[in-house]
């Protein structure tokens, strides 16, 4: 049986966490039917009904993905751009050192804040995609920079006494040494690009978008079908993170493989 | 009166800090030959070997005769740990046939676990696939820190043997704190002080 570090088996843990979840709804159940006003708090049956006729929808598709398209575009961007930067900054210092304004204004400003700024310059259907890029910047720039400047300073001195190209070195020096810092920075970096992205959404109403339903949504006061639309955030979010994960330890695998 | 190609070392100096390593250091190293370097810990031994590589800058003194591809046992394997014994030694050796690759780790004892990442290696046979790496690369001088590290005695007589044949031909450096590390590989012998400013052929 698949034992964790704490020596629990994953079946029991698996258990565990299914009953605070069944847990979690009972109360969740209870604590509507106690206030018994839906517009406050709606059952969690109700939202799964609601979540099951949304899914009935014609639209529903291209609403979730709308928002996905902008969304991950916004998430790969920052990665890219991040990644660069804190290859570029390991590099020489002098770009850490320039670089440090803005990736510090950017991790402190209020999203909000940028959102409504973003909003004079671009075009509400494409805000997501900078607010989600933005927000994911730096946070995998600081995470690949924390990962290149922790990496074995002897494997490098190594390779560069064998003369092996920078393909090579960044291929099985540097990646298999920044796997933690990049399998953190993208966990966080996808679950925030949502968050972010959403609120980009709900402050622009692009069309079509799970922004424009949610304030639609709050502009009727319908909280089944806010409860119902963040269920489906939160359900694509966490499926492509794992989904995005997975793929990224099986490149490991094979990389350590060939 | 040296040869062209020998590697000459003159009145080289080197301090970290408050502490001097080397001090007024002169060597010859004969080109194509074996050359020994003994001494106790601390003598300078692996600082002499790093400013030969150019990974010490030297306060004073010349180095000249180095070739531009070199190619070392390191004091620590320093070797990538999540991948198999052939991709450490193609990772130096990359326009190498894979069957060579394979001929050399077998020749070191290695050709059972081919493809196990060497983090799974026991500390002797780390040490043999650095050793295989060194082999394996290009280059015209051959830097040895302590190349018999944590192997027992009767696999230290075989790769010692293995790496005198497959090295002739090249400038060997060898630095040892051990007497039967230069009995096994032979060549001229220096001797190191400590402080690495008096040595004695």
């Amino acid at each position: 049986m698949a034992q964790t570090d704490a020596g629990k088996p994953h079946s029991l843990i698996r258990a565990e966490r299914l009953f605070a979840v069944l847990l979690a709804l009972a109360l969740w159940q209870l604590g509507a039917m106690f206030l018994g006003n839906s517009l406050l708090l709606v059952t969690p049956v109700q939202v799964a009904v609601r979540l099951f006729e949304l899914l009935q929808e014609p639209d529903f598709y291209a609403v979730t993905g709308f928002s996905f398209v902008r969304i991950v575009s916004g998430f790969l961007l920052g990665f890219v751009s991040g990644t660069l930067l804190a290859m570029l900054a390991g590099r020489w210092h002098w770009v850490e050192v320039l670089l440090w304004p803005y990736i510090t204004v950017i991790k402190t400003t209020p999203v909000a804040s940028f959102i409504i700024l973003c909003l004079i310059w671009l075009d509400s259907s494409n805000l997501s995609v900078f607010i989600a890029f933005l927000m994911v910047l730096p946070i995998v720039y600081s995470n690949m920079l924390e990962g290149i400047k922790a990496a074995d300073g002897k494997l490098i001195e190594m390779a560069k006494l064998f003369h092996v190209s920078y393909g090579q070195r960044l291929l099985y020096v540097y990646l298999p040494q920044i796997k933690p810092y990049l399998l953190s920075a993208c966990s966080i970096g996808l679950g925030l690009s949502w968050k972010a992205g959403i609120a980009a959404e709900v402050i622009g109403i692009p069309d079509g978008s799970i922004g424009e339903r949610l304030y639609e949504a709050k502009v009727y006061l319908s909280s089944a079908d806010l409860f119902a639309w963040t269920v489906v955030v939160i359900l694509i979010s966490v499926l492509f993170e794992k989904l995005v994960m997975l793929l990224l330890k099986k490149s490991y695998q094979r990389l350590e493989r060939s | 009166m040296t040869e062209t190609n020998d590697i000459v070392i003159r009145d080289l100096a080197k301090r970290f800090q408050d502490k001097i390593v080397l001090a007024d250091f002169n060597a010859v190293f004969a080109h194509q030959a074996v050359s020994c370097v003994m001494g106790p810990s601390g003598c300078g031994k692996t600082t002499l070997l790093n400013l030969i590589m150019g990974f010490e800058k030297p306060d004073q003194g010349t180095i000249t005769g180095v070739p531009v591809r070199i190619s070392a046992v390191f004091q620590e394997d320093r070797l990538l740990e999540g991948f198999s014994a052939v991709r450490n030694v193609a990772f130096a050796a990359p326009r190498m046939p894979h069957e060579r690759i394979v001929e050399i780790l077998s020749a070191l004892g290695l050709g059972q676990d081919l493809n196990k990442p060497v983090r799974e290696y026991s500390g002797g046979m780390k040490r043999r696939v650095a050793i295989a790496r060194a082999v394996a690369a290009e280059g015209g001088l051959v830097l040895l820190d302590e190349p018999f590290k944590g192997l027992d005695e009767t696999t230290r007589a075989h790769v010692a043997s293995y790496l005198r044949t497959q090295l002739e031909g090249r400038t060997v450096i060898l630095v040892t704190h051990e007497e039967e590390e230069v009995r096994l590989m032979g060549g001229t012998l220096l001797k190191m002080k400590p402080g690495g400013n008096d040595h004695e052929d």
